[in-house]
Order: structure tokens, then C-alpha cells, then sequence
């Protein structure tokens, strides 16, 4: 691999506001989905959904729907014959053995039971409602306190408790250093919430020449190719994935659902196209859910309020666990996260999954990180009410410095660089500022409290895949290729939900190659089109996919620069490419095109140094060398190739007759090392600040008692643009040592702090009600009931 | 979230349309903007064999200012009201904007909230404030239903088979009654989790009639009768807002659902009236 990572010309779009690819499509509906896709003769599948959360299936009669006019087939798990359950690599975890259609049991209401195939949507809906199915019902597991408790019924038989992941490391030390110091314990819980993308789920299948083409929203082409593989009776090489315009995958489309399967199967068995295309009210049960933790903190605190040593237990609710692949990791990234920015060395944090019978819980922006921000945030502005501190001088006493730096965490996250106390500072200034304004403006006002919090958090980017999968690691793939006429083809394993994954592929290839940006063609997602490469998670993908580009570009300027030397007749090291030319330094017009350079690579291939292979391509892959993939003995990993950071104040006001909270000012200062495109980095954080404040203020799923969802889209209250307060964005910039061009992620930041941000401005504007704040999402009622009613 | 198969007719006249009904009996069912009908289609929570667009009938569009008040048409939209200054109607006009979005109140029409009688719509609050008049025809003729009888339960009216809810009146208000409209809602433009509509005339500052009412925190609207007592003769100091606002929340029934327990919907009301309170004491 390369020591230094540079770029092979000049930035001209690094750095610069360069317009991204897709925004005429998507802005002016052009783009076209899957949904928008309409093969002849396609068909049209509904999913029969169970409406009891958990039960045994003691009959299915599918006769009646099967004769309906329009009807082609109706299947059951019973017909899936050559289907093999999603696998689980994982050993350390219980294996629920999903299966695209349940088959003795549902787990969850909105569990697929059957399918009905028909000419369109609407026929499919119309004898989907004749499926009858007998269900013997059994009690519900519907909270993980509940999945907890050694007696709670078992979602499945096999297993010896409801915890398909249990990981108890030794906690010695910590527990002797918490013998010999003040200890303070509290629990914090974040509530279920999702990502509710504009496009729903959707998949097409059609069969050419023998071939399965899949059209799906998932995040990875390959991963997804690989998965039907191992689901299908098919060999890998007669599958192609295609994921066309996404409208939003936010993590949420990082599986490969039961839908993506059963359509397969059905266009293999019956020749023709068909497509599912999920609605919103299926997509409230049957699309992963996330959030849903608890967290138990103990620790060791200082005099002053340091915290000495931490124990911690994790606990995330997955809900039925069937989903692939299984979603058990943000608990181990939680964990990861618990010490924060903070120099804690000694914490050790317990991890435990459990089932219940609620939608499987899945990916989403965050992904364990807004839970640990959350809980440790909260806690260490408790510790300072406890013992009498100022909060912003207990975090600076524990924040790492400029000198702290490289940093390994407890739990082996090696903070290379960031700005922690830098940012925090700034933003402190900041959010002091807008905190005296806001007090001013309502001091006279009975209804009104207004509070200023902060959090200050680091974000681990760019991980691994194993902690999810066991399977995949974390390397990303790119073929670049020169073509006769000097455009250039540029392939990636990389995908692009709406984010600016395609614009951020040109502008390294461009600058990477020294051409001009217009002369760079973006493949993506087309498995047939691309090398192998692992897609859209973890803000990975201009890191390490920018990595695969950087050096497949390298590869590709070498050979111009020979054949440019070969043709100026002139050393490579007197060569300077710039906008598509190859000149001699200080001699412009001693130059060749890249045209010229190609046409010689590929077709005029006499005119080659002599013993030089033709053609004009490279592929190369990338795989960060200090992401690991597993834990060492004592479960310590640095299980991501680069770490950003944050800070965050939220002022509000709090409406203390109605609960509500209303942000007057949000700042962030953020650091995501250097930076590709600035408006993508902005519009990044606001789209993360949004999600953010989703989950804290207004979005819950919620279940009731028997486990039956309660929470319809019309409840579910994604926040709109009225919703979302301007934001201050500070920028920060400390590039890593060890990542291409020191870039650093920066797709899930703005998700991470706000609930922490809010909980703690809560706690300042209620202080003299001594207000409890240990869970989100603070809503209203929750917030309203934390005032004492003769106020009124 | 398609719907199940359905007819649709688009008549011209008021009569066409209800003896299309008359037809088709519990099968047919009236489409106005189609802002609730729709979604409940979509869901196969209504299941209608015939839909009787009332859209084209231009009878049901009038909006006519006579000495007793404003007569709005059925198929007026939310949005024209929202635009005409419906002077002396002034609680119509403040409780307008409160209607989910400006897309759906371009589509929403006025009888299509009111017959649809959701607990948690604004005009059926307004009408029960005011003691609108709602018209129902039927092919034999008219009958007029007064708001406070004209809500029958949680998406229920009093409409009898057949008939259409033709016209609402608004009666109009003195110059000195002031009016107060508030709601609170997670979301701009949601449904509220509560909300409290107030029409109170003055004379030398003293209360001398209170119109107060509550919605979205039962199966219909209520008068909150006891907070209008409490406030009856007396200006509005602090002792008055306070003893009508705990009057309000001692009165009411309300439900509960994720967004509110019955409690908080208590202290809502109490708070929202207290403000409205506050909002028209002269
Ligand atoms: C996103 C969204 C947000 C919304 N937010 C709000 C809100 O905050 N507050 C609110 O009040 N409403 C809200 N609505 C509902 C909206 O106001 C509807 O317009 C209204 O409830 C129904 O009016 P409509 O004209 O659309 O009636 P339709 O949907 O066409 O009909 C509703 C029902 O009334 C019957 N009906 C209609 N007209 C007549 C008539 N003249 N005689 C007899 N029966 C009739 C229909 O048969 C049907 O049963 C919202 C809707 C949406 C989609």
C-alpha cells in the first residue's frame, strides 16, 4: 500500500463547491426508481402479513385467493422447497435461521407469511385479504427488560433465552476500582425509531438468458449477489444486481429482505418480470427498525467528578432478529463508544441482544453511536450536578488534547487526530453566547425555561463489515479506464442513496487522473459493471472507496506518463498532467492529449514503448491497514479506519405549560478531516441533525402490550423543514495520518449528538424541578410531566 | 394501500347526485376533496361499490354572506375560506390555517370535515363554537341540524341515509365578541393532540357571553359549559382564566393515545384556554 496518499494532479474540484451529478434528475423527477420501472408482462406481488406479533401457523388456505381473476400463484414458506435460510456466520451469536416466509411461527406482526402474484398490485391486494391463516397465539415478549427475565417465553425454541448475543467480559479491574471510590449508577434508554426514507423498499426481478437481473434498493450491489447465492439455487455468476435512483437508504436498505428474495424466486419459477414495491404502511412494520437500547452505567468518580473507571452494560432490543445481515452490531458500537472523546482508561462494557416480538430491528444512520453520546453525555453532566462542578470544566478535565494524540480508547479505537477540546471550545463560545441572548429574550416570561447542553463525541467511520456480518470485511474496489477518445470510465464498488456518492467518485477520479471533471464517466451499483466492493455503510465510502480510486488512478497515470514520455520523447519526470494534457514542464506546448495517450494505449498500439502491454485501465483495491476486523482477548478492536469528531450545543426554550421544546439555536462544530465537496459535508450534517432530532424529539415507535405496532405513519412524526432549526456549522479540519488524503466520514455525524445536546439544555431549563432525563424521546407528555402542575 | 374496486360517478346536479344515492343505498358514498375518503380507500378501512363525486355540483360551491351569518357550500375548499376575509367570522378565519397543509386545504372542503366529524378536525370545533347550522338534503327536501346535535361520536354525523350535508352557516358574531383559536400539535399542520376554539362578547370589560369549546380530547367537540360559567359576568383577571381553565380540565373526558395521556390532554386544555383567555380579554 502507499505510504503518503496524494492526488495525481492539481485539486482543481477537490476541496471546491463541485455541483452534484444527480440533483437536475432528482430535483426535476427525473430520476427513475425502481418503481418507475415497468417491464412488459411484469407482475405484481403483495406480501400476506401476520397481524399477531408471535404464534404458531396451524393452517394456511390459500385456495380461495388462488382462484381470484388476475391471480398467478399464491406461495407459502411450505413452496420455498429449494430455499435455503439466510446464513449466520456469526458464532458468538444464536442463529434465528430467517427464512424469506415464516414457517411455523411469526415473530412479529407484519412477519411475511404467504404471497400473492398477480398481474398487478391491486388484484394482489384484493385476494391477498382471502388468505386465511389459523394462528395459535402466544404471549408476547414486547420490551427488553421483559427478553431479559429468565422466565420470558422464547422467541425461539432452540434457543436457551431470548439473548442471541451475551458477551460478559471480565470486568476485574474495573469492579476493584469501583470498590475503593464513590460510585454513581444511572440507566439511560433511547427509544425505536427509524430511518423513513422518500422511497420505500423495491425490488424487480426479471430473468435474461437464464440470468436473474435483480432492480433493488439495497445499498450493496455485490453483497446483495453474494446473499442471493446463498439463498437461491443459483450460482453467483447468473445473478446480476442492478440498484438504479434510491431515494434514501440511510442504513435501512442495507438488507436484504425477504422481498428482495421472494421476487427472485418468483420470476425464476414463472419466466416473467416481477416487482414488489413496498407501501408506507408496510413499511412501518416490516422495514428494519432501530434504536431501542439501554444502557447501564457505573462508575468510579473522582473528588473533582472524573471519571476514574466505568462499568457498562449495553442492552439492544432487536426485536425478532430476522433480518440479515443480523442486526446486533450497533450494541457492539455503542460499546465502542462509551468513553467518549474522554481520556477513560479503564471501562468495560457487557453486551447483550434479545429478541422480542417487534419488527426486526435493522441499520440506521447512528448506528449505536447517538445511544452511547446519549448515555455518557447525559451522565457526566449528571455527575456534575452530583458532585458540584461546573459540567464544561468536568469534560474539559477529561477531554483529550492536541498532546493526547495518537489516542488508543479502552475498548482500542485509535484516535489518530481530530479536534475534541478545539471544537468543543468553539462551540462553548458559542452556545454561551446564544445561551445569554435566549435567556434575556425570556427571563420575564412565566410559561418559558430556556436551557443550553452540549455533547462533544467522536464517531468511528469507515468500519469494518465483520461486526455486522462475521463475513465481509471492509475493502472497497475501482477499475478505472482510459478509453480511445480520453474520456475516462470510472467503476465502483461504492453506491449512492441521494448522498453525492457519484459526484465524489468523479471529483478523485478527475483530479486523481488530472482530467477534466466533464470527461469522467461514474459506473455504480451495476454488479455486472463494477468490481467487487462492499457499497454504502458506516460513512465509509469516500474514504475507502475514495483509497480504491486514488490508487487504481495512480496505476493508470503511471502508464500515461510513460507513454507520454515514450511520445514527447522526454523523462517522466519532466511530465506534468493538467486538464487532460501531458506537457513538459516549463514547455507547454511540448504536449499530448490524453486522446492521443489512449488512442496510442489502445488502438495505435505499434506506436507503445516497445514491450508495453496495450490498454489503459487499472483496478485496485483497497483495505485500510489499521481497521481489524476481530476483537483481541480482551474484546478490544479498532474496528474503523479513520474516527471524526463533534461538538454540539442546543438552546431551547421549553414551553412549560404544553412540554414542548423549541430549539432556538443549534451549533455544531465539526471534524471529518479533509474535506471533498464542502456543500455535501454541509448538507450531510443538516440531513444527520434532522434524523437527530427525529429521534429525540418526535419519532417513536411504539408497541402496546401484546405486541401489536401502534405507531401508523400518520404518528410517526418525521420532522419537516418547519421543524429544523438553522444551524451554526463550524468547521474543523485535522486530517488523518492514515487514510487517503486524511478524509474521514461524515454521513451519520449529525445524528449522533443531538439527543444528548437536548437532554442536557432539558436538564438546565428545568433545574428547579430536578427533572429526570434518562431516556428519549422527549416528547411533549414526557417533558410535560416533568413540571409540576400548580404552575399552570 | 390500493383500494378494493369501486364505481365512480360524476354528476352535475344536487338531485343526480342524491338519487345516485338513493340508488345505491349504504353502497354509495359521497367523495368531496377526498382528503380523508382517499386514505381510508387506500387502507380498505371504507369500502364503497360506488363513489358520488360531488365536485362538479355547482350548487355545493356558493359561499353567500346573508344578516344572519356566512352559508358556505359543502364543496367549498378550506383554502378559499382561508383566503376571504369571512368578516364578522372571525374564528373561522384564525382556525383555517390549522387545517394540515395548504395542499390538502386546496383539495379539503368544509362539509367534507364536518360530515367526516374526526375528534380531532378544526371546523367541526369552529361550527360547535359558533352554533353553525348544517343543511342536510335529501330527495325530499332539506332539514336543518344545529352543530351541537349534528356530531355523533368519533367519525359519525347525523346525517340520515341518503341524505347530503348541503351547506354549513356560520352565524355571524358583534364586532365586540373576540375570538381565539388555539391547538396544539406535534407538527405544523398535524392533527392536534388538543385544542380549545373561544368566542367571548364583552361589555365594560365584564364577560357577558363565553362560547367555549374543546376538541381532540373526545369523541367529538365539546362546550366546555363549566369554564364558560366560570368566566360568566366577571373580567378576565387571573382568578377568572385560573377557575375557568381548572373548570375546563375537570370537565372534559379525554382519550389516550401515544401522543397524550388523559392527564396531559387535561393540562393542555387548561393551558390552551388559559391562553385563549388571555388572547381576547378586551
Ligand atoms: C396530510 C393530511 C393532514 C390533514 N390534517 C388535517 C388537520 O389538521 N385538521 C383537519 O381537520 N383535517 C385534516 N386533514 C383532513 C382534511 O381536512 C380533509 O379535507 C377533511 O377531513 C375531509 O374533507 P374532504 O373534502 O377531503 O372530504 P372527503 O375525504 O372527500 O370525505 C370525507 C368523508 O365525508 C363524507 N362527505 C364528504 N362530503 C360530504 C357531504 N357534503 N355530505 C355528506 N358526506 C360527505 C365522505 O363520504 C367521507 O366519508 C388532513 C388530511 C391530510 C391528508
Amino acid at each position: 500500500m502507499t505510504d503518503t496518499w496524494e492526488l495525481g494532479g492539481r485539486p482543481v474540484y477537490t476541496g471546491a463547491h463541485v455541483t452534484r451529478r444527480q440533483d437536475d434528475a432528482l430535483l426535476s423527477g427525473r430520476g427513475t426508481y425502481v418503481a418507475d420501472l415497468r417491464p412488459s408482462g411484469m407482475a405484481e406481488m403483495a406480501v400476506v402479513r401476520s397481524p399477531v406479533a408471535h404464534g404458531r401457523i396451524t393452517a394456511v388456505r390459500t385456495a380461495e385467493a388462488a382462484a381470484v381473476d388476475g391471480v398467478i400463484e399464491v406461495i407459502t414458506a411450505a413452496d420455498l422447497t429449494d430455499v435455503a435460510p439466510y446464513p449466520n456466520f456469526a458464532a458468538y451469536t444464536q442463529t434465528p435461521g430467517t427464512f424469506p416466509l415464516a414457517q411455523d411461527k411469526v415473530r412479529y406482526a407484519g412477519s411475511p407469511v404467504a404471497v400473492v402474484l398477480a398481474e398487478n398490485r391491486y388484484i394482489a391486494e384484493d385476494a391477498a385479504e382471502l388468505v386465511e391463516v389459523d394462528y395459535t397465539e402466544l404471549p408476547a415478549v414486547t420490551s427488553l427488560e421483559a427478553a431479559l427475565e429468565p422466565d420470558s417465553p422464547r422467541l425461539f425454541e432452540d434457543w436457551s433465552n431470548n439473548r442471541l448475543l451475551d458477551l460478559q467480559p471480565d470486568d476485574s479491574e474495573v469492579a476493584a476500582i469501583l470498590a475503593g471510590n464513590r460510585v454513581l449508577r444511572r440507566r439511560y434508554k433511547m427509544g425505536r425509531h427509524t430511518a423513513m426514507p422518500m422511497e420505500t423498499r423495491a425490488a424487480l426481478a426479471e430473468v435474461h438468458n437464464g440470468r436473474l437481473h435483480l432492480w433493488c434498493t439495497n445499498q450493496h450491489a455485490h453483497i446483495a449477489r453474494t446473499t442471493l447465492s446463498y439463498v437461491l439455487p443459483l450460482a453467483e455468476r447468473d445473478i446480476r444486481v442492478v440498484i438504479p435512483y434510491v431515494g434514501g437508504g440511510f442504513g435501512l436498505k442495507q438488507h436484504l429482505y425477504p422481498e428482495d428474495v421472494l421476487v427472485s424466486w418468483l420470476a425464476l419459477r414463472h419466466g416473467r418480470p416481477v416487482r414488489f414495491v413496498e407501501d408506507r404502511a408496510e413499511h412501518m412494520i416490516a422495514a428494519a427498525h432501530a434504536r431501542d437500547h439501554m444502557i447501564d452505567i457505573e462508575a468510579a468518580i473522582a473528588d473533582d467528578g472524573r471519571i476514574l473507571a466505568m462499568r457498562v452494560q449495553v442492552v439492544q432490543d432487536l426485536g425478532s432478529a430476522e433480518i440479515f445481515p443480523g442486526a446486533w452490531c450497533p450494541a457492539l458500537t455503542t460499546a465502542a463508544h462509551m468513553t467518549g472523546p474522554y481520556d477513560i482508561r479503564d471501562c468495560v462494557v457487557s453486551v447483550a441482544a434479545v429478541t422480542t416480538n417487534k419488527t426486526p430491528g435493522g441499520s440506521y444512520r447512528g448506528f449505536g453511536v447517538p445511544e452511547a453520546v446519549f448515555a455518557l453525555e447525559r451522565f457526566i453532566d449528571e455527575i456534575a450536578d452530583e458532585v458540584g462542578v461546573d459540567r464544561l470544566d468536568l469534560r474539559r478535565s477529561m477531554l483529550l488534547q492536541p498532546a493526547d494524540l495518537p489516542y488508543t480508547t479502552a475498548s482500542g479505537a485509535l484516535l489518530d487526530s481530530g479536534s475534541f477540546a478545539e471544537s468543543f471550545e468553539r462551540v462553548v463560545e458559542l452556545g454561551e453566547h446564544a445561551y445569554q441572548r435566549a435567556d434575556a429574550q425570556y427571563r420575564s416570561d412565566p410559561d418559558s425555561r430556556v436551557g443550553v447542553g452540549y455533547a462533544v463525541l467522536f464517531e468511528g467511520v469507515s468500519p469494518t463489515h465483520h461486526g455486522a456480518s462475521a463475513h465481509w470485511m471492509g475493502h472497497e474496489s475501482c477499475t478505472i479506464e482510459v478509453q480511445p477518445d480520453g474520456g475516462v470510465r470510472v467503476a465502483s464498488g461504492v453506491t449512492d442513496q441521494g448522498q453525492g456518492t457519484t459526484t465524489f467518485v468523479a471529483t478523485l477520479t478527475a483530479d486523481a487522473l488530472g482530467v477534466p471533471i466533464e470527461t469522467v464517466r461514474v459506473e455504480l451499483a451495476d454488479s455486472d459493471a463494477t468490481p467487487y466492493g462492499l457499497g454504502a455503510f458506516g460513512s465509509r465510502q469516500a474514504v475507502i472507496g475514495g483509497g480504491a480510486i486514488l490508487l487504481a488512478a495512480a496505476e493508470v497515470q503511471g502508464k500515461v506518463k510513460k507513454i507520454a514520455a515514450h511520445m514527447l520523447e522526454a523523462p517522466t519526470d519532466d511530465l506534468v498532467i493538467e486538464a487532460g494534457r501531458v506537457h513538459v514542464a516549463g514547455s507547454p506546448v511540448r504536449a499530448v492529449t490524453m486522446a492521443d495517450i489512449a488512442t496510442t494505449a489502445v488502438i495505435r498500439t505499434i506506436d507503445l514503448p516497445p514491450g508495453m502491454e496495450p490498454g489503459l485501465e487499472a483496478t485496485a483495491r483497497y483495505e485500510p491497514e489499521l481497521m481489524e476486523h476481530t476483537p483481541d482477548e480482551k474484546g478490544r478492536i479498532n474496528a474503523n479506519a479513520a474516527y471524526a469528531n463533534a461538538a454540539h450545543a442546543a438552546v431551547i426554550r421549553v414551553d412549560l405549560g404544553t412540554g414542548e421544546i423549541e430549539i432556538l439555536d443549534y451549533i455544531l462544530a465539526h471534524d471529518c478531516g479533509t474535506v471533498i465537496n464542502p456543500p455535501i459535508v454541509d448538507g450531510q450534517i443538516w440531513g444527520g441533525i434532522a434524523q437527530g432530532l427525529g429521534g429525540t424529539l418526535y419519532e417513536d415507535l411504539c408497541f402496546n402490550d401484546l405486541g401489536q405496532p401502534q405507531t401508523a405513519f400518520m404518528d410517526y412524526l418525521v420532522p419537516s423543514a418547519i421543524e429544523i432549526p438553522d444551524l451554526v456549522i463550524e468547521h474543523f479540519e485535522s486530517p488523518s495520518p492514515n487514510t487517503p488524503l486524511g478524509m474521514k466520514g461524515v454521513g451519520e455525524g449529525g445524528t449522533v449528538g443531538p439527543a444528548a445536546a437536548i437532554g442536557n439544555a432539558l436538564a438546565q431549563a428545568l433545574a428547579e424541578f430536578s427533572p429526570q432525563i434518562h431516556e428519549t424521546p422527549l416528547s411533549p407528555a414526557v417533558v410535560r410531566a416533568m413540571i409540576p402542575d400548580q404552575r399552570t | 394501500m390500493k383500494p378494493p374496486p369501486f364505481a365512480y360517478c360524476r354528476p352535475h346536479s344536487l338531485h343526480e347526485a342524491l338519487e345516485l344515492l338513493a340508488e345505491h343505498g349504504d353502497e354509495a358514498r359521497p367523495l368531496a376533496g377526498g382528503q380523508s375518503l382517499v386514505p381510508m380507500l387506500n387502507h380498505r378501512l371504507a369500502r364503497p361499490a360506488v363513489l358520488v363525486d360531488i365536485g362538479a355540483i355547482g350548487d355545493l360551491q356558493r359561499m353567500d354572506r346573508n344578516e344572519s351569518g356566512w352559508m358556505i357550500g359543502a364543496t367549498v375548499t378550506q383554502r378559499r375560506v382561508e383566503q376571504e376575509s369571512v368578516e364578522g367570522c372571525d374564528l373561522l378565519r384564525l382556525a383555517m390555517p390549522f387545517i394540515g397543509h395548504r395542499q390538502i386545504r386546496a383539495r379539503g372542503t368544509v362539509g367534507g370535515s364536518i360530515a367526516h366529524a374526526d375528534p380531532a378536525a378544526e371546523l367541526p370545533a369552529v361550527a360547535l363554537t359558533l352554533d353553525a347550522t348544517m343543511v342536510a338534503t335529501g330527495l325530499d327536501g332539506e332539514r336543518a341540524i344545529p352543530a351541537a346535535a349534528f356530531f355523533a361520536g368519533p367519525y359519525m354525523n347525523s346525517l340520515e341515509e341518503g341524505e347530503i350535508l348541503s351547506r354549513v352557516t356560520f352565524p355571524t358574531v358583534p364586532p365586540t365578541t373576540r375570538c381565539s383559536f388555539r391547538e396544539f400539535a406535534r407538527r405544523k399542520g398535524d392533527f392536534a393532540v388538543a385544542g380549545v376554539a373561544a368566542a367571548v362578547d364583552f361589555e365594560d370589560g365584564s364577560v357577558t357571553a363565553a362560547s367555549l369549546t374543546a376538541f381532540a380530547v373526545g369523541s367529538n367537540p365539546v362546550r366546555l359549559t363549566s369554564a364558560e360559567a366560570a368566566v360568566a359576568g366577571r373580567h378576565l383577571d387571573e382568578a377568572a382564566l385560573a377557575d375557568s381553565a381548572e373548570a375546563a380540565a375537570a370537565e372534559i373526558e379525554p382519550w389516550d393515545d401515544i401522543h397524550g395521556s388523559p392527564q396531559y390532554r387535561r393540562q393542555l386544555v387548561a393551558v390552551l384556554l388559559r391562553r385563549a383567555l388571555q388572547e381576547v380579554a378586551p
